[in-house]
């Protein structure tokens, strides 16, 4: 296997753990193209290889681990990778990306990326390095949590483990490196199911970019902008993802009692400000990441990795819990277990609102938090309740009632942002590939309130930015780079001044441009440009690859992959029935005096199906398939 | 009196989390506060203010009208995660 593109090994390996077979998988040129790598790429190798509905569960399934052009050649904020499956949780797609070292070691071992397959008949680790991949007992670490097993196995390099969640088949149950997790869609299972407890990789090759000089120049004028950027350069590194609670309060996002309110009224207990001037040692961040949002606080007289937004939204405001300091604990020890915190706090406040109900009466309670250290380790263990709640919220409320209380779509639970206040992220949440993901919907909240202040309530023009923005987001991740990176798209003057008259301005006519927004994602060909300082990744992958990229291509790459993703979700099953939201965020209003305080996703739903291209029953049509190259 | 609660930089360029001022107008507030603290108004003015949970955007902006125990919070312009 060779490639002709630069910063690509062109090596793809896959391990057979039933039969201990190591064997190359071709991947072509021209998928490299069309689909660049991370997540796309990883796509397209489940697209090949899984046409029908499969137990997650069995040896059937497959994990694709896959890094991208940008990483380990120096472009900032590129560390990231993606671990990509059939979810347990949801029977769909998932891939799930990370910033922990485990990628740019696997990269520099010579490997763009690695598909596991099979069942390990014992408990197995794998090494991989430049030399090749040697199978080893995990026998001894089996049960371990993911910190001491990191420490505990002896060979070189970066780590990527489960713990008990995951050899226990939590249906979200994460992989972890260093500190960093795989988080959502239950990757662990999948990797316990396979006996697999972990992969250790070490690498000390880079491969070569195409223009260097250039590559150089474009990185510096990226980590500049970045660093300057009023979100990148100074409120992330300031107060981290957590500097989203006080917004999302004050704009009615702030998911509070499992998604009945926006609103939380001892929300600064939990704020990002809380956090920085009561609890924060110092700030951190992932290996080439020059915006380090990451929090680094204490937990039992140790310094460890502080949580996100979503955590402290989710067991914070959404049980009714004000204690920051308990939710610092039950971050990192559902970290240490193994454990995704935004499914597992979604799933104990459907818990905690059933029992109030008497669906299902569990001994948890809103507002009651010490039996939650104990139900987290009941859940990594499967004891007790804790067997019930590893299923997650959707097979809970099937067998209990209380569906329209259950907040997943397609069995995935939501992230901390309560739609009914930005209804653009609630069309986002519905017809995500992976379920009800904040990011793999589009993030649109970050329209409607959290980065400028477009009108939250109304359904015009969304569907169009829901797709363009999840088709940027695809292409940044298949790329290489944070998410985060793309916070340069929006321009400082906007976000540095909200109450200016062109931020006013720009905030009551964004909505209009969602038509030209659509005839851009049509016709690619009309963005055949660069935006240096908005969108550094087009130069960035043209100066590494040697491949021909342009804003337009860029894009289209994300919808590719992002039509690729929905096609294997059709295979298994999915159509419109998925793409649904809880009833209480589509019939309940959030605030009794706002008749527009719901998500109307049936106006949202259809708009965006017309966008993308798809049929009326979300099925990508095939003049699309032929428009984006994929063979059905 | 006016309550002002103070978020993200603003508390950081305050040192406090809440402060009480006089105006009968955020204009008047925020010049108060400048005033009293030695900043800039018009460094005051990029934040995001809410007078009693709505945003000054959607009222009369810097001539959104006060009275006592009315409730304003500053915000940091931006926020990510």
């Amino acid at each position: 296997m060779a490639t002709k593109y630069k910063s690509y090994w062109g090596k793809v390996v896959k391990v057979n753990l039933t039969t201990k077979e190591v064997t190359d998988y071709e991947i072509s040129d021209k998928d490299r193209l069309l689909y660049l790598g991370g997540k796309c790429i990883a796509a397209k190798i489940i697209y090949d290889n899984i046409k029908s509905k499969i137990d997650p569960l069995s040896e059937e399934n497959m994990i694709v681990i896959s890094t991208s052009p940008l990483n380990a050649v120096g472009a900032p904020c590129s560390s990231r990778f993606n671990t990509s499956t059939i979810s347990p949780l949801t029977g769909y797609y998932t891939s799930s990306n990370c910033g922990g070292n485990f990628g740019l070691s696997l990269k520099r071992a010579g490997i763009d990326a690695l598909i596991i397959t099979g069942k390990a008949k014992d408990k197995t680790y794998l090494v991989i390095t430049n030399n090749g991949i040697e199978f080893k007992d995990a026998t001894p670490y089996w049960g371990m949590k993911t910190q001491e097993v990191q420490e505990a196995i002896p060979d070189k390099g970066a780590k990527f483990v489960i713990g008990p969640a995951g050899e226990n088949l939590v249906r979200y149950a994460c992989v972890i490196s260093g500190e960093r997790a795989s988080g959502r869609g239950g990757v662990g299972a999948v990797f316990g199911s396979k006996n697999l407890k972990g992969l250790v990789a070490f690498g000390m090759k880079s491969p070569e970019v195409y223009n260097p000089k250039k590559f150089h120049k474009n990185n510096i004028l990226w980590t500049k902008r970045l660093r300057t950027h009023p979100t990148t350069g100074k409120i992330l590194p300031e107060l981290g993802t957590a500097s989203l609670v006080t917004p999302m309060h004050a704009k009615n996002l702030l998911a509070t009692n499992n998604y009945r309110t926006g609103k939380f009224e001892h929300f600064d207990d939990v704020s990002g400000e809380t956090l920085r001037d009561e609890y924060l040692v110092r700030n951190d961040g992932c290996t080439t990441c020059p915006i380090r949002c990451a929090r680094v606080v204490t937990v039992d007289g140790k310094s460890v990795k502080g949580p996100e937004v979503e955590t402290i939204g989710l067991f914070g405001p959404n049980i009714r819990n004000n204690n920051m300091q308990a939710i610092l604990d039950w971050n990192y020890y559902m970290d240490d277990l193994g454990l995704d915190t935004i499914s597992c706090g979604n799933t104990i406040s459907w818990a905690m609102e059933a029992n109030e109900k008497g669906f299902w009466k569990n001994g948890l309670e809103f507002g009651k938090i010490d039996n939650i250290t104990q139900t987290l380790d009941d859940i990594a263990h499967r004891k007790g309740i804790g067997n019930e709640l590893a299923e997650g919220s959707k097979r809970l409320s099937e067998k209990y009632g209380g569906k329209e209380f259950a907040m997943n779509v397609k069995g995935m639970e939501l992230a901390a942002y309560e739609p009914r206040g930005a209804v653009g992220q609630g069309l986002g949440y519905a017809v995500a590939n992976r379920g009800g993901c904040h990011l793999n919907g589009g993030y649109l909240v970050v329209l409607e309130g959290l980065g400028l202040s477009v009108n939250p309530y109304t359904p015009k023009g969304k569907a169009a930015f829901c797709v363009m923005f999840q088709d940027l987001m695809e292409a940044c991740s298949a790329g290489g780079n944070c998410l985060f990176t793309t916070y340069a798209f929006f321009p400082s003057i906007l976000i540095a001044k909200p109450n200016s008259w062109i931020t006013r301005t720009v905030n009551k006519v964004f909505t209009s441009f969602g038509g030209i927004v659509t005839v851009l994602l049509k016709n690619p060909r009309i963005a055949a440009i660069h935006l240096p300082h908005m969108l550094p990744h087009t130069k960035a992958l043209k100066y590494a690859t040697g491949m021909y990229m342009d804003l337009g291509k860029f894009l289209q790459i994300g919808e590719r992959g992002y039509n690729l993703e929905r096609l294997i979700d059709v295979n298994l099953g999915v159509s419109k029935k998925d793409d649904e939201l809880p009833l209480r965020l589509t019939t309940e209003l959030q605030i009794a005096t706002n008749k527009d305080s719901k998500v109307p996703l049936d106006v949202l739903r259809a708009k965006y199906y017309k966008v993308r291209g798809w049929d009326e029953n979300g099925i990508p049509t095939d003049k699309l398939l032929k428009k984006l190259k994929i063979e059905k | 009196m006016i309550k002002v609660l103070l978020y993200g930089e603003a508390r950081l360029i305050f040192n406090v989390k809440e402060i009480e001022e006089k105006g009968s107008t955020v204009k008047e507030l925020l010049s108060n506060l400048a005033l009293r603290y030695d900043k800039k108004y018009k460094d005051l003015k990029k934040f995001l203010i809410y007078v009693n949970d709505v945003n000054i955007t959607a009222l009369r902006m810097f001539r959104t009208k006060l009275n006592d125990g009315d409730v304003i919070m500053m915000l940091s312009p931006s926020s990510g995660g």
